[in-house]
């Protein structure tokens, strides 16, 4: 189910974001601090399986609003 | 029975597992090269997915990424960029080349840059740049499976013998079977792999930490060794890039064959965007069998040996038999499709390029041969590095990566030429090897040599471009104008609904 441009901009926009979460400056602030443990994990650790998560979950709504076919 | 003979019959089943695939996907009668090459261009969603996570991760996935994780933490995590952006090359590069491949019945990269351009210069090029940069690429899984062979057997299986078994299996059954057999057995291999790898992690967070509760490893991690999961900031420059060199996964020959193999182009869409989900968290147990490494193994001499070292000390003989299997299989899954790919390019693009008349029974004669004898290079070139793996799988996905301007050409950019890409083509492949092997320059600003071959190559391709003729009309109305009117079709039955 593709969307309009406005909408593809949007959920491209989306994706840079998520993208950019786990690129400098952002992942490099996040990833030199240990606290708060999250789940278990170093705030480090838990903040980039998160962050790419959420990249991945990005690229499907892209998939699925976005890309053609 | 000891626990290195048990080992070694889950191992041999396995082997004998992936032979009978090879046998049960043997065409009756003679195959046709498409059938043979590209599966009939018939590979439905389910074999798709797996044959592609399965050549995408190899044996480096198990063995290798545990040791960079034990040696240097959270660094390992630059790598994932490249699991989510290279895979969006499926939709980006291969959905064109699907429409294309089906359209001019196109079963390499060659074949479709070189009638783009009109020449077979640039075909055989594409090709010889393919197959050199796919042996050391082949040299390395070999070696590794001998690594593997060897450490199982506690020695009692040398390494030679190790690599002379995985050779023997995996060209059973792609002479078998072809593609057919390549995507089945990838399939089985990738089932294997996140099954065993998952199964590993848990077994080995339960012996060392007494639960499946990461808490108390992850505070050992943070207290005894906190830098390693922590990203030193000097590193940004190649954690930001390193995803770049490895676009080339996702061009590299085996995947780009898949391009062509799958049914229809919806699939090379959801591909590119779910495959993530396995390349990635694959990685989770790794990191927890890396980590328990860190604390409970360290000061391993070789980090690459941390899956195997933990497994033998916190697992039953039977999991390490198959978890064992499993890093066989994603040495086997990449290896195949490597093996499979050079012999497609060896014969679509050379021996067919030079000898267009040659019936498809003769050029398919030529490519097993080929498959056997290049198999047996990779073997003895095997025997003289065995270790170094990351290094070597970097300068073959950064030199295929070079390819990448020229397909651009064809696939999106009017502009491109013939010179233009021969000479980016060229001059992208001497950066790579000049940056990656003389000192004075090695890989300037800690950035990947398949990342400085591929500046160069872009702009040595657009300069030249703009300076020399461009194809003639009538290709560049073949390939583009054949793709703007698919993209028209696909958008008109969007708006419909």
């Amino acid at each position: 189910m593709r969307t309009g441009s406005g909408g593809r901009s949007i959920f491209i926009l989306l994706w840079v974001l998520a993208f950019a979460l786990v690129n400098y400056p952002i992942g490099a602030w996040a990833s030199v601090r240990l606290e708060p443990f999250i789940l278990g994990m170093p705030f480090s650790v838990f903040y980039f399986w998160s962050a790419y998560s959420l990249l991945i979950l990005a690229g499907v709504l892209l998939a699925w609003k976005v890309m053609r076919d | 029975m000891e626990n290195w003979q048990i080992i070694l019959v889950i191992v041999a089943l396995y082997c004998a597992l992936v032979i009978g695939v090879g046998i049960s996907t043997r065409t009756k009668g003679q195959s046709s090269l498409q059938d043979y090459f590209v599966g009939n261009r018939s590979l439905g969603a389910f074999v798709a997915f797996f044959t592609y996570v399965a050549t995408f991760h190899s044996s480096f996935a198990f063995i290798g990424a545990a040791g960079q994780m034990y040696s240097s933490g959270i660094r390992f995590f630059a790598t994932f960029t490249s699991c989510v952006v290279s895979p969006l090359m499926i939709y980006i590069i291969g959905r064109p080349t699907w429409y294309l491949g089906r359209r001019y019945n196109y079963m390499t990269q060659g074949e479709l840059v070189g009638d783009y351009y009109e020449s077979k210069t640039l075909r055989y090029m594409v090709a010889i740049v393919s197959l050199v940069f796919l042996i050391p690429y082949l040299q390395s899984q070999i070696a590794a499976g001998g690594i593997i062979f060897e450490t199982i057997t506690e020695g009692r299986v040398s390494y030679l013998a190790g690599c002379v078994i995985l050779y023997a299996v995996i060209i059973s059954y792609i002479l078998l079977g072809g593609f057919k057999a390549v995507a089945w057995t990838d399939t089985i291999q990738g089932i294997l792999m996140i099954l065993m790898i998952w199964v590993a992690g848990g077994v080995v967070l339960v012996r060392t930490s007494g639960s499946l509760s990461w808490s108390g490893l992850m505070t050992a991690m943070a207290q005894q060794y906190p830098e390693r999961v922590m990203i030193p900031v000097e590193y940004w420059p190649t954690y930001m890039t390193s995803f770049i060199s490895l676009f080339g996964i996702s061009i590299y020959p085996p995947s780009f064959q898949r391009f062509f193999a799958v049914k229809d182009p919806k699939t090379l869409k959801w591909l590119s965007v779910t495959t993530p989900i396995y390349l990635i968290f694959f990685y989770v147990p790794i990191m927890m069998i890396a980590f328990a490494g860190v604390v409970y193994m360290p000061g391993l001499e070789r980090a690459d040996q941390v899956v195997p070292m933990m497994l033998t000390q916190y697992a039953s003989p039977i999991l390490v038999g198959l978890v064992m299997a499993g890093a066989l299989a994603a040495t086997m899954s990449s290896t195949d499709s490597q093996l499979h790919s050079a012999s497609s390019i060896f014969t679509i693009d050379l021996y067919k390029g030079m000898r267009p008349g040659v019936s498809d029974g003769k050029a398919l004669f030529a490519g097993k041969v080929f498959i056997v004898v290049i198999s047996a290079v990779a073997l003895i070139l095997s025997q003289y590095t065995s270790t170094l793996i990351t290094t070597i799988v970097t300068i073959a996905l950064g030199g295929c990566l070079q390819i990448l301007p020229a397909l651009i050409g064809a696939l999106y950019w009017k502009g491109g030429s013939k010179l233009g890409a021969i000479s980016g083509l060229v001059t992208g492949v001497a950066v790579v090897v000049i940056t990656q092997y003389v000192p004075a320059v090695k890989t300037p600003l800690g950035l990947s040599s398949g990342f400085w071959g591929l500046v160069c190559n872009l702009l040595v391709f657009l300069v030249v471009s703009r300076l020399t003729p461009k194809p003639s009309d009538a290709s560049i109305q073949k390939f583009h104008g054949y793709l703007e009117e698919v993209n028209r079709q696909c958008d008109e039955r969007a708006v419909k609904g």
